[in-house]
């Protein structure tokens, strides 16, 4: 007897060798499985068919337009690449990249000259949340936080490794910052230049909100479920 | 161009490809890819030099989706629902051309659940192996196996009645 998802894992190409062979005999020797293996191989044709039909059309210039560069964006891998060349202090792409956004003019080296008690330092080649940062990533709820904490705090989420993840935004930083062991690993750090005490409400903006896309996994946890991940410490969840 | 852009320029055919498997329409499915290029050209410090930028694109494009199917859901509590017989399909007699084939595969598509639809999609459509489209979702692949069951057959049982 061979169940109904090995008979598709079949049709789809996903067993080789005797496995395969094995339903291929079985399927061979039954009239009703073999009617229904042919709808399925013809269900696939049809949508590969009229599918290719987006893949061969011209992409509209609308959409080749949106992959270049406007003149006022900074080419961060042009950066990164010319910083690599240069041997990055980071090492690894990922804080090659996280180089090349302080590079970009993003934060400058104002963050890191306060040293010891500044907002941000660097430990075994990672950025980690200290100083008043810290403080309100451990401590603040979005619930419950006053309109002039001067580090607020966004969304909290879960991230795909199941750690917890809390985007915030400073008076002149904003950023997304992942639980890991008993610090917050920061994972974006952008600048908030343009901005004013009192106008970052709302703690991030479309580019903090563009990480959070990349690093959250489901949705964003609610009041609820944001006190119970205090109480539990920002532990990290078992990932079944 | 970098060699990101060039790199994204390369796989917009399959992005809209794919587009066309999650959306419920063509123009949908082209918002959804211009959405998706935003994103990831924002998002482009994210990506691994070294790592599949298919996948990375493909999953962005599914969290745009996922994204708009929720606030579409949220909004549809609270909006009446769309008047029946809106969406129902075209001329029988229409000649069967591949656009047209795809307009009606495309409708079957949106009548699946979102999880069924993406999966369908990666798999049937977009040719990923169980093992990349679970990678992709995140999630098992016994999960991925059982839902392009369901979805498949779903799939079969609308296009034959269309």
């Amino acid at each position: 007897m061979i169940d109904e998802e090995a008979i598709f894992a079949y049709i789809d190409g996903e067993f080789e060798g005797e496995e395969r062979a094995r339903i291929e005999a079985a399927i061979a020797a039954d009239p009703a499985l073999r009617a229904m293996v042919t709808e399925h191989r013809a269900l696939t044709d049809r949508l590969q068919g009229a599918f290719s039909a987006v893949l061969e059309a011209p992409v509209p210039a609308v959409l080749s337009a949106a992959v270049k560069p406007g003149p006022d964006v900074i080419s961060l891998a042009e950066e990164r690449s010319r910083r690599d060349r240069r041997g990055s202090p980071w090492g690894g792409s990922h804080w090659a990249a996280m180089a090349a956004t302080l590079v970009a003019g993003v934060i400058g080296g104002v963050i890191f000259s306060g040293g010891r008690g500044g907002p941000v330092t660097e430990r075994g080649g990672q950025l980690i949340a200290s100083g008043p940062i810290e403080l309100a990533l451990n401590t603040q709820l979005a619930s419950t936080q006053s309109a002039k904490a001067p580090v607020r705090i966004g969304l909290t989420f879960r991230n795909h490794g199941g750690a917890i993840c809390r985007s915030f935004a400073a008076e002149a930083t904003e950023g997304v910052a992942c639980r890991d062991g008993t610090a917050w690993q920061l994972r974006a750090l952008l600048s908030r230049e343009n901005s004013s005490a009192g106008d970052y409400r709302m703690a991030g903006s479309s580019g903090t909100a563009e990480f959070v896309d990349t690093l959250i996994a489901g949705e964003a946890m609610d009041q609820a479920q944001e006190r119970a991940a205090l109480s539990a410490n920002w532990a990290p969840s078992k990932i079944p | 161009m970098s060699a990101f852009e060039k790199g994204v320029e390369a796989l917009l055919p399959r992005l809209r490809r794919f587009a066309h498997g999650l959306a419920a329409n063509r123009a949908d499915a082209d918002d959804l890819t211009q959405i998706t290029i935003e994103r990831a050209l924002r998002a482009r410090m994210q990506w691994q030099e070294g790592t599949r930028l298919d996948a990375w694109l493909y999953r962005i494009m599914r969290n745009c989706w996922i994204d708009t199917v929720r606030a579409r859901g949220r909004a549809a509590r609270i909006i009446a629902p769309e008047e029946a017989g809106e969406h129902v399909g075209h001329d029988p007699t229409a000649q069967m051309d591949a656009k047209i084939d795809l307009d009606r595969l495309m409708q079957a598509m949106g009548k699946l659940p979102p999880e069924q639809r993406e999966v369908v999609a990666l798999v049937l459509i977009e040719g990923f192996g169980y093992r990349e489209t679970a990678e992709l979702l995140d999630l098992p692949i016994g999960t991925i196996s059982s839902r392009l069951v369901r979805g498949r057959t779903a799939l079969l049982a609308l296009v034959k009645e269309g």
